[in-house]
């Protein structure tokens, strides 16, 4: 097992075929992968590409990576419904979310400001000539539906089985070590030493969203990254946690963020057209729902 | 008048023991010596003393035959080598560079840890 530090998180690969060395090779394949997406997607690297794109004044002329980035957080935009919005970067700064995160450092005495209006609806995307063209009060942040799909990316160049964790957005490939499954502890959040569950996981992705880690003081109150675009402040909702087991590693960080801003309502209607996802919502009372195909460990 | 000489008789020696005895008295001392020293000193045995068991006849060396010259399979030409049937996962191996199959390279093949691997999933 390797761990590396990337897009502001630990990311662990565990290739339990290969020799330590060959693993050290594989992780430094995917350290590569995740350095080149941070390069390109990072909202706060100046001298990135979505930084240029934030800062531009006109049509952008965009990457092919960032072209098919855009495009598919457009379909992202329409399978959810709105509740994932790439266009919600000028909310999080409003948010107080204008640097990387560390605990502590976000907090600022005064209460959060109000958020400018955006919708990725207002991006204008020509992809036949690789143009993007935005209005001045939007800005895009692309984080999680990034480092999903680096994950995704970055487990193709791993064996046949193996496992790659970032931040708790993990690719599973196989049946797991032992030919029974990959063991996936899902964490409680109101008490992050405990496990809530124990998902079995063979050949796909889980990912979490809840708003007990990534949050910081603004005035009285807390806020969090997750925006809800509806209202561009921080999501108030009835989940504490959300869970998704999905066929990549992009596609459960964005329903599970998506879910938690729904809330459990909204989320168990959204979820009920997608067949092939599984989902653990957690209550703030701690109540825990299974929906969809989930297999959980016998032991948990 | 003769005088008689009235000198007392010599006394004599008086441990009256010759050569001989003197060489079997000392063997005597030393031998008594040795043996109170080994009575003291030796070390007691560790464990108890095994009944002896009788000796396997001795196997009577076949002189009949005439011993054959022993030589490395690798010496015998190709067509003089005999089959050998070797173990499952044996390989013939070289006796000198670039003599015999060359062996490949076997991955390492780590074993599993003791506990199970899992992996945490969380918000970040």
């Amino acid at each position: 097992m390797v761990e590396l530090r990337a897009m502001g998180t630990t990311v662990t690969v565990h290739a339990p075929t290969l020799s330590v060395e060959g693993e050290a090779a594989a992780a430094a394949e995917v350290a590569a992968q995740f350095a080149s997406a941070e390069a390109r997607f990072s909202r706060f690297r100046p001298d990135s590409e979505l930084a240029q794109l934030n800062r531009a004044t006109g049509p952008f002329a965009a990457s092919a990576a960032m072209m098919a980035a855009l495009a598919r957080a457009q379909a992202y935009v329409e399978l959810t419904g709105g509740r994932f919005d790439p266009a919600v970067g000028g909310a999080m700064i409003a948010a107080g979310y204008d640097r990387a995160f560390a605990p502590g450092a976000l907090d600022r005495a005064t209460p959060a400001e109000a958020p400018p209006p955006a919708r990725f609806a207002d991006v204008t995307l020509d992809l036949a000539r690789g143009l993007v063209a935005r209005p001045p009060h939007v800005q895009l942040d692309l984080g999680g539906m990034i480092k999903g799909a680096t994950a995704d990316l970055a487990a193709r160049h791993l064996p046949a089985i193996a496992a790659l964790d970032a931040g708790g957005d993990a690719v599973l490939r196989g049946a797991g070590p032992e030919g029974d499954g990959w063991y996936v502890d899902v964490e409680d959040p109101a008490d992050p030493t405990r496990t809530l569950i124990t998902l079995r996981i063979r050949d796909r992705a889980v990912a979490t969203s809840a708003a007990n880690r990534r949050r910081w003081r603004r005035g009285d109150a807390w806020a969090h990254h997750l925006i809800d675009p509806a209202t561009g402040a921080p999501a108030a909702t009835d989940l504490a946690q959300v869970t998704i087991v999905a066929p990549s590693a992009e596609r459960a960080e964005i329903l599970a963020k998506a879910v938690f801003i729904a809330g459990a309502r909204a989320g168990r209607a959204l979820l009920a057209n997608l067949s092939t996802i599984g989902a653990v919502l957690v209550d703030h009372h701690g109540d825990v729902e299974l929906i969809g195909p989930l297999e959980v460990a016998p032991d948990a | 008048m003769t005088t008689t000489d009235e000198r007392p008789a010599r006394r004599g020696p008086r441990w009256n023991v010759d050569g001989r005895a003197l060489r079997l008295w000392t063997i005597s001392g030393l031998a008594t010596t040795y043996l109170v020293a080994w009575w003291c000193f030796a070390p007691a045995p560790t464990t108890a003393p095994v009944a002896d068991e009788p000796l396997p006849a001795p196997v009577p060396t076949a002189t009949a035959a005439p011993i054959p010259p022993a030589v490395w399979w690798h010496d015998l030409p190709p067509s003089e080598r005999p089959a050998i049937a070797l173990p499952s996962g044996w390989v013939v191996t070289a006796t000198k560079p670039g003599d015999g199959p060359t062996l490949k390279p076997v991955p390492i093949a780590r074993r599993p840890p003791a506990r199970r691997v899992r992996v945490r999933t969380r918000s970040s």
